[in-house]
């Protein structure tokens, strides 16, 4: 007799809501960390999680909740990490900000318009940066974005569209975009 | 003065019965898909034909979008799936990972 997806449990509840994620997961954990093996490792670390909270998951937006484990678990492996960096000064700079592993001014340097888009990411404000996450990279509609968050789709809206204007002003700066006639 | 002039020319411009201001409020919702069909949205289609620095915004957001979206490495993407089939067994090895206070996973 099949089983409802909500009754499965163990390997086959995360086969059925965690794998096919798998993609999405890397592509965010590639954004956090930039494209480095360290993208791999963060997707497997989250996978671990992941799958020691599967029968405690509710069912409800897989892809939302995996998405924040991928973002804990990089919070986690950086705390983790942190004493070893404190011990060498240089070693702060390779972090960048909100946690990343390569620097903004290295992603500018690369010249190209994905390596600056990628490096504004690093400076969104973590709200706009979670919106940026869920739409952008997760595909969610701004309604499922909204209930997700628990906010008005309003805010997804404001949130989303004043980051992407970020990015593209970052793009401004970097002489990838034009100036914008208004 | 001449690019405050230009500016305020741009800002009223209507193509299409809308203005460059009212695409530009309304450009990212359109490339998401979240714009209802109806008379607001084909304005807006036509006035992006039409108007040439609308047009280049609407091109920018798009390959911003496209950007973020990207599809990762099929090598790698391969190389998790491998780990994900191995999951059940790892999970029971190794130690549980640390918690992130007040950032519960559900």
């Amino acid at each position: 007799m099949d089983q409802t997806p909500e009754a499965l449990t163990g390997k086959a509840r995360f086969d059925h809501f965690v794998v096919p994620e798998i993609h999405v997961m890397f592509r965010v954990a590639r954004s956090i960390t930039g494209p480095s093996a360290e993208a791999e490792d963060l997707v497997q670390d989250s996978l671990l999680r992941a799958y020691r909270s599967i029968d405690n998951f509710d069912g409800k937006h897989a892809r939302a909740w995996l998405l924040t484990i991928v973002r804990n678990t990089n919070i986690n492996r950086n705390r983790r990490q942190r004493p070893t960096l404190l011990d060498d000064p240089d070693a702060l700079e390779v972090e960048g900000r909100a946690g990343t592993s390569i620097s903004t001014e290295d992603l500018y340097l690369a010249g190209t318009f994905d390596a600056s888009v990628q490096a504004s990411l690093a400076g969104l404000a973590p709200d706009a940066l979670r919106v940026v996450e869920l739409v952008d990279l997760g595909g969610l509609s701004y309604a499922e974005t909204a209930e997700v968050l628990g906010v008005p789709v309003g805010t997804v809206m404001s949130r989303l569209h004043r980051a992407r204007r970020r990015i593209r002003e970052d793009l401004r700066h970097s002489g990838l975009a034009p100036r914008r006639f208004r | 003065m001449m690019r405050l002039m230009m500016s305020l020319m741009m800002r009223l411009s209507r193509k299409a019965g809308i203005s460059c201001a009212q695409v530009h409020d309304l450009v990212q919702s359109f490339l998401d898909g979240e714009l209802e069909h109806g008379p607001e949205r084909d304005r807006l289609v036509a006035h992006l034909d039409m108007c040439r620095p609308c047009g280049i915004e609407a091109e920018i957001y798009e390959r911003i979008k496209a950007t973020l979206a990207a599809e990762p490495p099929a090598d790698g993407l391969e190389r998790l799936m491998q780990f994900a089939a191995a999951v059940p067994e790892l999970a029971g090895l190794a130690d549980p990972p640390d918690t992130v206070e007040g950032a519960e996973e559900s």
